[in-house]
């Protein structure tokens, strides 16, 4: 899961990031301006967008005018200071999601986040299940059987974004942008070693689902 | 209890129409009384005259008094005479008539018996008198003859009723009061009419003006088409006030709005720096960082606090007087803070300071003149200089000059810096420090000083703040 922020309060987004990397092992991107914040949001495969709407050079809802307008459909969610009933429909009406005020629960920050990225995938429940394999968004563990698969941080991300989109082939690009942030330095088989790794699991919990190789394309969990 | 309005103006209308009514009947009823009467006298002096000339037709040693006489009851008792008068004439020492038109014995004729004769004096002199008989009133007149060749007086006493006159008079007393009731009630009616006809408007704002309370006070404007053009002036100056309470109500709404939302930057900070480090296993120096973060942000809070505390305070009257301040000392000690400043910035003041005496408050003008400086210092290019100068300006002001080598404020951002929380880029980017009211408390310690406060700005000549102050 990849996330933006846009937010100038720098150590208000390093907190945000740092949770959201803590909690949901997404790969977070800060921009303490609106004009690259909107670069950013354009350019980048981003799962969803926290944004301020005081923002310097352009401000939050000129930036979600022209992600719209550039037919970005990502999930936003404005977070901000300003409340009132008028700003918050002006920021729903000007085509974000959802909308938080400051100061806000962290917790429920992430569970707005959470919802939704789900959302946008499709997939209302927390618990996505794949043949017999259940993974859990919200505990972030994978089980079949009472077995829970023992998975690495970036690991459970990547099954996390392989079982949003179950069923469609993923390709290795796509994967690499939903998993590391801009200043991640990837190898280029970080893909291959993780999926070999989730394939281990899977076959140590008698394959409750397993993970297919599309030649040339990428890779597509499907059930059993 | 006090009397509307509406009802004194209602009264005193009817009251003056009343009056200029029964005073003009009044003159008009004066007049035609007197007129009846002078019609009756002059038919009166018409049959005296006959009477008169009858008498003397003949000479007193004819005495065809019998033919004469019956002459004078033609006249008296002629077919144009609607009124039949009242006559008596007799020779002056006898006690019979030679004539009467009555019997003697009635209470009219009797009547006539008690109207004076004139002197002898007055032959010619006839005074009309009122008299009356048998509940009728008379118009009579006393008169002699005497002959030229005889000594004999002829007395007449000619009496005519005025009744005609006075079933006249009442019919037009009558008349003039239906009429004057008419008018009186009409005028009444058409001035209340008016009264609160012209009143409607004035009800109308009233209830307009009950409906308004801080909520709607910005769009409670006044429909003038309905006010009547003398009204419009008040109405005029109610909605002048309405318009400026209800900007003042907007700027105060509007400034603890900003409040809050300033308030509310740093606190989110703060709260979201103690929430992620709780939400992770966290050892000695994450705990430690947050404190120091913590620290940080409420620093900035209680400065805020501070500038907002400052600016309330500033909204205040004070009776305190002035002072007068050394120009050199307040300069000096304005400069003094920033000798060791950050970012290597170096602040210079510009000797010689002219040696005036400014009159003011000195907390409030060190106050104004360290918020320019910090902000030059911030918002100047680093290593940059900032220079603090002074200069007369004639012989009633000084100008004293903050300076610094920045000069990249955007034209249009210039009228909106001494607004509250206003920055330049819109930017809330704590690189600049600052909450965005070390101007805005600039331009209210200025403005309470009766100074002047002007910003110029360009990235070749950097950018000068100029105020101007009075001296003494």
């Amino acid at each position: 899961m990849r996330i933006l922020i846009v937010e100038d309060e720098e150590k208000l987004a390093g907190n945000v990031a740092k949770v959201l990397r803590q909690l949901l092992d997404a790969a977070v991107d800060i921009s303490i301006d609106g004009r690259d914040g909107c670069h950013m949001a354009i350019s980048e495969p981003y799962d969803a967008v926290i944004l301020d709407l005081m923002l310097p050079k352009m401000d939050g809802l000129s930036v979600l005018h022209e992600l719209r307008k550039q037919d970005v459909f990502t999930p936003v969610l404005i977070l901000t200071a300003k409340n009132g009933t008028e700003n918050v429909i002006a920021g729903l009406n000007a085509g974000s999601d959802d909308y938080l005020t400051k100061p806000f629960e962290m917790a429920e920050l992430v569970a707005r986040v959470q919802a939704l990225v789900r959302r946008s995938y499709n997939r209302p429940t927390p618990d996505i299940r794949v043949g017999e394999l259940t993974i859990d968004l919200n505990t972030r563990e994978a089980r079949a059987r009472e077995h829970v698969m023992q998975l690495r941080p970036l690991e459970f991300a990547l099954l996390e974004y392989l079982s949003l989109r179950v069923g469609t082939t993923v390709s290795k690009t796509d994967i690499l942008e939903h998993l590391y942030d801009f200043n991640a330095e990837t190898f280029s088989n970080v893909v291959e070693v993780y999926i070999s790794r989730l394939r281990k699991e899977l076959r140590r919990l008698k394959k409750p689902c397993r993970i297919h190789t599309v030649r040339g394309m990428g890779y597509r969990l499907e059930p059993a | 209890m006090s009397i509307s309005l509406r009802t004194r103006v209602v009264t005193t209308v009817v009251l003056l129409i009343a009056l200029v009514v029964l005073v003009t009947l009044a003159v008009a009823y004066r007049e035609m009384v007197e007129a009846m009467y002078y019609a009756i006298d002059q038919i009166v002096l018409r049959d005296a005259k006959v009477v008169r000339t009858e008498l003397l037709a003949g000479n007193a040693d004819t005495r065809n008094d019998t033919q004469r006489l019956s002459e004078i009851t033609k006249v008296l008792s002629g077919t144009d005479r609607i009124h039949s008068p009242l006559y008596r004439i007799w020779i002056e020492g006898e006690s019979n008539d030679l004539l009467a038109s009555d019997s003697p014995s009635t209470g009219r004729y009797r009547a006539l018996a008690d109207v004076p004769l004139p002197s002898l004096a007055e032959e010619k002199k006839h005074q009309i008198t009122t008299i009356t008989a048998e509940g009728r009133e008379y118009r009579a007149l006393a008169m002699f003859v005497t002959f030229p060749d005889s000594t004999q007086i002829v007395n007449a006493v000619i009496a005519t009723p005025c009744d005609y006159a006075l079933h006249e008079i009442e019919e037009f007393r009558r008349f003039m009061l239906i009429l004057g009731g008419i008018v009186i009630v009409v005028a009444g009616a058409v001035a209340a009419l008016l009264v609160l006809g012209a009143m409607r408007p004035v009800g109308a704002l009233a209830d307009r003006l009950r409906k308004i309370t801080h909520q709607n006070l910005s769009d409670s404007s006044i429909d003038y088409t309905s006010i009547p053009s003398d009204l419009r002036p008040f109405a005029e100056s109610v909605s002048t006030m309405l318009d400026r309470l209800g900007e003042a109500f907007e700027q105060q709404k509007r400034f603890t709005a900003d409040a809050a939302h300033e308030l509310r930057s740093p606190l989110a900070v703060a709260k979201s720096t103690i929430q992620a480090t709780l939400s992770m296993p966290a050892g000695e120096r994450d705990y430690l960082d947050m404190a120091r973060s913590e620290l940080e942000d409420l620093l900035r809070m209680e400065h805020l606090i501070e500038q907002l505390l400052v600016l309330a305070r500033l909204e205040e009257e004070t009776s305190t007087p002035k002072d007068n301040i050394e120009l050199q000392d307040l300069l000096d000690e304005s400069v003094a803070p920033f000798k060791e400043s950050s970012r290597g910035i170096s602040v210079v003041l510009d000797e010689p300071v002219p040696q005036v005496l400014v009159q003011g408050y000195r907390d409030e003008l060190l106050r104004l003149l360290f918020n320019l400086i910090d902000n030059a210092v911030r918002h100047g290019p680093i290593d940059g200089i900032v220079t603090v100068g002074a200069e007369l300006c004639g012989d009633q002001c000084v100008r004293i000059t903050v300076h610094d080598e920045g000069g990249n404020i955007p034209p249009e951002a210039i009228p909106h810096l001494a607004e509250r929380f206003y920055r330049a880029d819109a930017s809330r980017t704590r690189a600049t420090g600052g909450a965005g009211l070390g101007l805005a408390i600039a331009a209210e310690i200025v403005q309470r000083h009766g100074g002047r406060i002007e910003i110029q700005s360009s990235p070749e000549d950097g950018t000068l703040i100029t105020v101007t102050l009075a001296i003494c």
